[in-house]
């Protein structure tokens, strides 16, 4: 379970990204945080894997007060906590299989990381990731050369083959086309239904987060606006997230 | 709309009060500034500039004209080599390209762990960046042949000065070459193994050296080419190879041995030039 009690972050140029975040979030949720740019949805993401420090108030995952964690105790915490990024951030040049054997490198010792000396095991267990997100025939090809889902598939497998208990993606289809984007989201439901990880997205698209999560978080300047089921958010709380401006969807048809 | 307004938008310099920003006007009155072009300023300084490097150095085009008939004459000679003389082209040729391989090695190998602490998205620190970097610039302003000189001064004459020289002459280069590099890798996937728990060497090998390893080897083998060049030149200094021939040679006035080493200079360079571009276009 993660949560947020009276959580405050203040950036060192003196921006208040989070004000007063109180959250309660179990084990197996798929949440949608929604907001507009700058809102603060970046940072509560950043916040539970520490990528980021609070300011004030307390912070805990499982029981553990994640921001008295430090050096190898955050990185073992971490390896529980996977990350998806806008971009994906994978070594483009190196191989599919190879990225998502990185995710085994901060248990490994220092030569083997070294020499990058892999076992048998791992590798079938990377194999299996990329599997699990249905690209296994592209294990060998480059990332550079696969589409921007793809990669983002990738990106998943690495964050899976970590067995991590919570995912956190950053604007994770951001940087794709709708349908492509639609398949993803697709395989975030699947990948929480059958493996019971938590998921945490932001997203820009509210469209897709009605329809593919389960509960909707909505942020407005650093605050909480909207906490509850996807199915009971109306037209005028969305509009209070995004300030009553319209909210952004993918805008294609179905 | 008042011009108030759109000034703000630049700092107004001493050029832009002499030669006042043209003004456009759409049908709509919506206007935009256009400030005056500085090209003509820049022409005319180069044109200064050109003329009193020529008065400087006496540079008189009919010099070259009535001298042609001697330069073809020793081209000639040149281009018809006396190849008896190869023989003893061989020996100081390879100690060239020996001298060049050993020094480009050594001097690539320094330059790694130095381009990386030079490199300002891995090494944090300002300071030990700038102490770095003032290093690499203090070592590429002094030239090959400068450099070979105070080596044959202190190691004494031969090959081994030279190899010392292209070393020292590689590791600036190459140092510069890849911490500029280096500073336009993606840093995302360093974050993303940070953000799975890895410690900083380990994102900073699994995320980073591979993104930096193909780029290295493309600058290793750019500088080689360099050295092949450069070396054969070393020799004028007293440090080995193929320039003590050359020298030499020229001394003697022997043209038709000199076309000789420079025509297997030449075969040597160009196919050098060929099979590093070949790899280098496979790394990239």
């Amino acid at each position: 379970m993660i949560e947020f009690k009276n959580v405050y972050k203040t950036y060192p140029n003196g921006f208040t990204a989070l004000k007063n975040i109180n959250l309660q979030i179990e084990q197996g949720e798929f949440v949608a945080i929604i907001g507009l740019s700058g809102a603060g949805k970046s940072t509560i993401l950043r916040c539970i894997n520490r990528m980021h420090d609070i300011t004030k108030g307390e912070l805990t995952v499982d029981g553990t007060d994640v921001n008295t964690l430090r050096g190898r105790e955050l990185r073992r915490y971490r390896r529980k906590v996977g990350m998806i990024f806008q971009s994906f951030n994978l070594v483009s040049r190196s191989t599919a299989i190879k990225n998502v054997l990185t995710a085994d490198v901060p248990d490994m010792n220092f030569l083997r990381v070294l020499f990058g000396i892999f076992t048998k095991e791992q590798k079938m267990r990377a194999l299996e990731s990329l599997d699990k997100v249905g690209i296994l025939d592209k294990a060998y090809t480059r990332c550079d050369q696969l589409s921007g889902g793809q990669q983002q598939r990738v990106a998943l497998a690495r964050t899976l083959n970590q067995n991590p208990k919570i995912i956190l993606a950053d604007e994770p289809v951001a940087s794709l086309d709708p349908i492509t984007a639609k398949q993803v989201m697709e395989d975030f439901v699947r990948i929480n239904r059958d493996y019971k990880i938590s998921i945490l997205l932001n997203i820009h698209h509210v469209d897709l987060a009605l329809k593919y999560c389960d509960r909707v978080i909505g942020i407005r300047a650093g605050e909480i606006v909207f906490d509850g089921p996807a199915s009971t958010i109306t037209q005028e709380q969305i509009d209070e997230v995004y300030n009553g401006t319209k909210a952004p969807t993918m805008g294609d048809g179905e | 709309m008042d011009n108030e307004n759109t000034s703000v938008l630049y700092k107004e310099t001493f050029y832009d009060k002499i030669f006042k920003p043209e003004i456009v006007t759409l049908p709509n009155g919506h206007t935009v500034r256009r400030r005056r072009s500085r090209t003509p300023f820049i022409v005319l300084a180069l044109v200064i500039a050109i003329l009193w490097a020529v008065k400087m150095t006496g540079f008189d085009p009919s010099e070259i004209v009535r001298r042609f008939a001697k330069m073809m004459d020793l081209m000639k000679k040149i281009f018809q080599p006396d190849w008896s003389f190869f023989p003893k082209v061989v020996s100081p040729l390879l100690d060239t390209i020996k001298m060049s391989i050993l020094g480009t090695v050594i001097g690539c190998a320094v330059a790694l762990p130095v381009a990386i602490l030079a490199s300002s998205n891995i090494n944090r620190n300002a300071i030990i960046v700038s102490i770095f970097r003032f290093l690499l610039a203090l070592i590429r302003t002094l030239p090959t042949l400068v450099i070979a000189l105070v080596c044959a001064l202190i190691f004494s004459l031969g090959t081994f000065s030279g190899t010392v020289a292209i070393a020292i002459f590689t590791f600036g280069v190459v140092s510069k070459m890849l911490y500029e590099s280096i500073e336009t890798i993606d840093m995302g996937p360093f974050e993303a193994m940070e953000a799975l728990g890895a410690n900083k060497f380990q994102a900073f090998w699994s995320a980073c050296v591979p993104q930096i390893l193909p780029v290295y080897l493309s600058h290793c083998l750019y500088c080689f080419e360099m050295n092949i060049r450069a070396s054969a030149i070393l020799g004028y200094v007293g440090a080995g190879g193929l320039g003590i021939t050359i020298n030499e040679r020229i001394g003697w006035r022997d043209y038709n041995s000199l076309g000789t080493v420079l025509l297997s200079l030449f075969v040597v360079v160009a196919f050098i030039e060929f099979f590093s571009e070949y790899l280098r276009k496979k790394l990239s």
